[in-house]
């Protein structure tokens, strides 16, 4: 039961992530999602993703965000809409519950028994999985690349200083 | 852009496309779906214009949104079968969700809003990796899922694509929307045939490919980006009548190549007895013949008031680096049809 609650809690920071009027209030949502996230991972027993998640979502990938969207968004933004958050995401768990009610009266398994399911499947992705981890490594390349040219492309898209 | 930031935007993009097409777990094809989106971000908009930026956006925000919706699927497939195989599709919600996300990349309708505004937006160049190279991968993984599971979704909204395709094209006067509403057309007119012989698909898909990049590329010899430009422009003259030929044949009149995309159809809905759907079919390409003729029309039939020193024009017309592409490709447009006994060996 809790564990639905904090998937739940996950919805909540996602539609605060898209229906919110300012990014700090999105990235706020951002922010409760991936905690709630590390949260569902460690209790299903996945400890060392929630962790990876944490570190790099909330350490790398929000500070980056938080950062760009204090360049880029208005100087004294609009006051949220957290009310209508709110009711939105409850029109929407609600009908979600009602489709799957007999799907949610089954039980769910809570594995705090045995971490380390997430730690050896991750050495597979080192021993026979080396080729997704070059290929993402590739992936990330491109990426970095991409974000490059696009924000360095031209003397026309330099960043503005506030 | 630098030379070799370009190269390798279209190495990764080649390489994305081809992990697509060479795997058989859901995760490195959603892994090259997303790669070859990334990598065409600059190279569609180098330019800096406001409306190659705001194309490139709208693309990027469809197609990122709909490879989510593929992983969605996938996911919930692993969940139902346990396995992440693409050959073991064997829940239908599973099917339905990833069929919608390749619907939605494709441009097939009822997803088709998104095709003509980014195909506006951008330059020719830009036109013919989003109309031809990244249709490869969503239309392979479409086509191999059609192989494992009928189902009755792709004719409905190859349906749509032909009928959508042929009304939305009739009121364009960029030359760019005609295009991209007769791409819509054009797919409605490969995937219908994928309910009952996905393979014969494979083979239609290539003429369209084939035909489509030609008439692009001549549109970017001449910058015919407008219905206006088309008596105005200046290309070799033997371009301007393969240009008309090839629009022709794109709209299917019989001894030009492009007639294998609807005759091939036909024959594969008659011989099994669904010809209830045909004038459908027959309905929504008559309407693109009109405005494929439009184009004919104002390109080779008419004669624009004009200067009679415009009238007799010594220079040659532009030739630049896609002449010799354009001239290998038109001959298939021209006698693709000798290429049809081919056909019969899947039939």
């Amino acid at each position: 039961m809790v564990f639905y609650l904090f998937m739940l809690l996950l919805l909540l920071g996602s539609t605060l992530v898209f229906y919110s009027l300012s990014p700090y209030y999105a990235a706020l949502g951002l922010m409760i999602s991936s905690l709630f996230g590390c949260v569902v991972l460690t209790s299903l027993g996945l400890t060392f993703l929630a962790l990876l998640l944490l570190l790099i979502y909330m350490g790398g990938m929000l500070v980056v965000f938080v950062y760009s969207s204090a360049l880029s968004a208005d100087r004294y933004p609009m006051v949220s809409n957290l009310g209508e958050v709110v009711l939105l995401f409850l029109l929407l768990s609600f009908w979600v519950l009602f489709i799957f009610e007999d799907f949610l009266e089954s039980s769910t398994l809570f594995n705090l028994l045995s971490p380390l399911n997430d730690l050896s499947s991750l050495s597979v992705l080192y021993d026979y999985g080396g080729a997704y981890l070059l290929v993402g490594g590739l992936a990330l390349l491109v990426v970095l690349i991409v974000a490059l040219v696009v924000s360095y492309g031209s003397s026309l898209l330099a960043l503005r200083s506030l | 852009m630098n030379r070799l930031v370009n190269a390798f935007l279209l190495t990764s993009l080649i390489a994305g496309t081809s992990l697509v097409i060479f795997s058989n777990h859901w995760f490195p094809i959603w892994l090259g779906l997303e790669l070859s989106t990334l990598s065409i971000i600059p190279l569609l908009s180098y330019t800096s214009q406001s409306r190659s930026v705001e194309a490139t956006l709208k693309y990027f925000l469809v197609q990122a949104f709909s490879a989510a919706l593929l992983l969605n699927g996938a996911v919930l497939n692993l969940w139902i079968s346990n396995s992440w195989d693409v050959n073991s599709i064997t829940s239908p919600i599973s099917y339905f969700i990833i069929t919608a996300a390749l619907i939605i990349k494709l441009g097939l309708a009822p997803c088709h809003f998104w095709f003509p505004d980014v195909l506006s937006g951008l330059p020719f160049l830009s036109t013919i990796i989003i109309a031809c190279w990244q249709k490869i991968a969503p239309m392979f993984l479409l086509l191999s899922l059609s192989n494992l599971v009928s189902s009755e979704i792709i004719i409905v909204c190859s349906i749509l694509s032909v009928l959508v395709g042929g009304w939305g094209g009739l009121n364009q006067i960029s030359v760019r929307k005609i295009l991209a509403y007769s791409s819509i057309g054009h797919l409605g007119w490969i995937t219908c045939v994928a309910f009952f012989i996905p393979e014969v698909s494979y083979l239609l898909f290539l003429f369209y490919i084939l035909n489509n990049t030609a008439i692009l590329l001549i549109c970017h010899n001449g910058s015919l980006y407008y219905l206006s430009s088309l008596s105005k422009s200046n290309v070799i003259p033997i371009t301007a009548i393969l240009f008309s030929i090839a629009l022709l044949s794109l709209g299917g009149l019989p001894p030009l190549g492009g007639f294998i995309n609807k005759v091939i159809p036909l024959i594969v809905f008659s011989l099994n007895g669904n010809n209830f759907i045909i004038p459908f079919f027959l309905i929504g390409s008559l309407i693109s013949l009109f405005f494929y003729i439009r184009i004919v029309f104002n390109t080779s039939l008419t004669l624009f008031p004009q200067h009679s020193l415009n009238i007799v024009s010594f220079r040659t017309g532009n030739s630049s680096l896609s002449q010799p592409i354009i001239s290998t490709l038109i001959p298939i447009t021209i006698w693709g049809l000798l290429l049809l006994p081919i056909f019969f060996l899947f039939i």
